[in-house]
Formats: structure tokens, C-alpha cells, sequence
């Protein structure tokens, strides 16, 4: 089973998109608390709506440089990183519901939007996570 | 599945990482192998049987549960 992956310089750009995308995420969302730092409000598409165009790109960020970095190739290619990749790919899925289910249970109103917002990024993450993890494990063994 | 990877390696006195490059897999993969966390597909399966010369229910062999 050979997936179709992008070629592994990609996997660089990703985590250079990413990094920057994340930190600047976590500050303007949890750690800087007052509204003007960071933002550039703009008012598109409807005359009167004006939303932070700097969320929409630090996303954007956070997302492609995720997605490159999980869909590009390691140095070395071969079956057993394959089932690695897929374990991997199962477990961020299953981990990422299960939480996502307690949540639910336990947080209510703007709380728990805050919560699907996070959840936007979360399986990508467990993915790397957990792959990376694994792979550094096996090199050791 | 069980297997005497470690046991033939040691006959031909290879490091993993020589069996690893002459097959054309990750010194990952011999490894996990060795510790009986990876059962190898069947096509790696028969490289590595060819490498030693012996036929591959040799070196791979069932266990009970499987």
C-alpha cells in the first residue's frame, strides 16, 4: 500500500507556516486580552460587518502549514512507517472525538464554542503528535 | 507471527543496518520486526527469506492465535 504523499521538502515549509501561525494564534487568543494588539479589522462582503481579517489568516496559517506538514513524506519512505502514518491517522481521530464527546457533556454556551473552535486544529495536531512521537520511539528502541 | 530474524542475522554476522540497506527498508523496520511489533508484508517477507537463502516459512513462522 504506497500513499500519495508530497515530496518531503514540503514537510519544512509546513512546519515553518505552523510554528509562527500557532504561537501568534495562542497569543491573540488566550494571552493578549486587549482587543486592539494584533487585529486589523476590515469590512468585506457586507456593508455593515466588520470582522478581524488577522484570525482568518493566523487559521489559515495553522491549517496549511498542518496539512503540509501530515501530508508530506518522511526522508525515508517504507512499509512500516506506512502503518506508523495509519495508527497514527486513527488514533488523532478516535482521541480527538472521545474529547470532543466529553465536552460536550461538560461545557455549555460560548464555553463549548470556544471548545469547536479548538477542535478546528485539534486532530491534525494529536496526528503529528502522536506520529512523531511513535517514530522517535521506534528510532530508539 | 513469530520469527528468527535476530538468530539468521547473527549466523551472517550483519548489523541491522547493513540487512536494512541491502533489502532497501528503514533500520526502523528490521528492528521492529526483531521485536516482533511489525509483522512484515509478504513481498519484505520473501526479500529477506531470499537474502538468507531459505525459504520464508523458515525464518516466518504462525503462532497459535494467528
Amino acid at each position: 500500500m504506497k500513499t500519495q504523499l508530497l515530496p518531503n521538502r514540503y514537510k519544512k515549509l509546513g512546519w515553518i507556516i505552523l510554528i509562527p501561525s500557532l504561537i501568534l494564534g495562542l497569543l491573540k487568543w488566550y494571552i493578549i486580552n486587549d482587543k486592539q494588539t494584533l487585529t486589523f479589522v476590515v469590512n468585506l462582503y457586507y456593508k455593515n460587518v466588520f470582522f478581524d481579517i488577522v484570525s482568518t489568516i493566523l487559521i489559515a496559517g495553522i491549517l496549511a502549514g498542518a496539512l503540509l506538514v501530515v501530508f508530506s513524506k518522511e526522508k525515508t519512505e517504507d512499509e512500516f512507517i506506512d502503518k506508523l502514518r495509519l495508527s497514527s491517522a486513527l488514533w488523532a481521530i478516535l482521541v480527538n472525538y472521545l474529547i470532543l464527546f466529553l465536552c460536550n457533556l461538560l461545557f455549555y454556551g460560548w464555553s463549548f464554542l470556544n471548545i469547536i473552535a479548538i477542535n478546528m486544529f485539534t486532530t491534525l495536531l494529536f496526528y503529528i503528535i502522536r506520529f512523531n512521537y511513535m517514530l522517535i520511539r521506534s528510532k530508539h528502541a | 507471527m513469530t520469527n528468527t530474524l535476530k538468530i539468521e542475522r547473527a549466523i551472517k554476522d550483519i548489523t541491522q543496518e547493513q540487512l536494512a540497506q541491502i533489502i532497501g527498508v528503514s533500520r526502523q523496520t528490521i528492528n521492529a520486526i526483531e521485536k516482533k511489533k511489525y509483522v512484515p508484508s509478504t513481498v519484505l517477507a520473501i526479500k529477506i527469506a531470499r537474502y538468507f537463502e531459505k525459504p520464508v516459512e523458515e525464518i516466518f513462522k504462525l503462532e497459535q492465535e494467528d
